[in-house]
């Protein structure tokens, strides 16, 4: 899950609402509230930076963005995936 | 209660559950979860308390995040070692020891604690208010007719009450009785409750 979210906020920062609401509609069901320690967790680890910006709903929202060891980690799993989703895939082809 | 209070005992709860963590570390959480809490129950469009506990709800229980924050090292409270059946019979025998005991349990949802919290002060606030209405109804509608007759030589005055029907009356005594007995043994009830919903 880890990597969804730091894939999530590669391109662009957001926030924590943002980025349940994002994983949500992609289909990964995941208890809410988990994905918050999840993020503190990779803030501890040094693979997002986060800030906060008073939104214009007057409540103060946690922005996360990508570090470049972030980045770099995100980038080894995503070729380490494509790899072993590619080799499942042609299994899978196999079967009727 | 208002939906601020719903979240209020949430946020509470988390906050005790966190309480390994530095102050500095726990407000920053409690804050982003709030926003979150707030910001959903907003756009989903039910903006009641109702609405506020569905959204705690799809949000997790407290200490199953403060574990997550925790790394799986939960913060041990005096309270969770209680057996769930103790915080049951406490309630029943000492209402209050036994509620406060069960919100500092993480045995129960934030939800069924306070519902088993408002069990009692519902049915009293209920039975106060049914017999205020009654004494109303009794007080307001009596009227006096007086009848003046002779019988036998001698004149006598008779003064008939009106009231409200005898259905009426003899129905909101069933129903008083009703709700004291509930009352003297919402104790009971709420025990019964937090036994039924208890986690696990």
């Amino acid at each position: 899950m880890e990597y969804c979210v730091l894939a999530v906020i590669a391109g662009e920062e957001r926030y924590g609402y943002e980025i349940v609401h994002i994983l949500q509609e992609m289909g990964l069901a995941t208890p809410e509230g988990t994905i918050y320690p999840l993020l503190t967790r990779l803030k501890k680890e040094g693979m997002v930076h986060s800030r906060w910006i008073q939104s214009d709903q007057g409540n103060p929202r946690k922005y996360y963005s990508i570090t470049e060891a972030g980045m770099s980690s995100l980038r080894e799993f995503k070729s380490n995936w494509l790899q072993f989703s590619g080799a499942v895939s042609k299994i899978m082809e196999e079967v009727d | 209660m208002t939906s601020e209070k719903v979240l209020e005992y949430y946020i509470k709860d988390l906050e005790q559950e966190l309480a390994g963590l530095s102050v500095g570390e726990r407000q920053e959480i409690l804050t982003e979860i709030r926003t979150h809490l707030v910001e959903k129950w907003k756009q989903q469009g039910d903006e009641t308390s109702a609405g506020m506990l569905n959204v705690i709800e799809e949000f997790g229980d407290a200490r199953g995040i403060a574990r997550e924050y925790t790394g799986g090292g939960s913060v041990q409270k005096s309270s969770d070692s209680l057996p769930s059946w103790l915080v049951v019979a406490l309630t029943v025998f000492l209402w209050p020891v036994g509620i406060v005991l069960a919100w500092l349990s993480s045995q129960w949802r934030t939800k069924n604690k306070l519902i088993a919290t408002l069990i009692l002060p519902v049915l009293l606030v209920t039975l106060i208010v049914f017999n205020l209405a009654a004494y109303s109804v009794d007080t307001g509608r009596v009227t006096e007719f007086s009848h003046e007759y002779s019988q036998g030589g001698a004149e006598f005055e008779m003064v008939e009450q009106r009231g409200p029907a005898r259905w009426v009356t003899t129905l909101a005594s069933v129903i008083n009785i009703l709700v004291l007995i509930s009352l003297i043994g919402s104790p009971v009830i709420t025990g019964v409750y937090l036994a039924v919903t208890k986690i696990g």
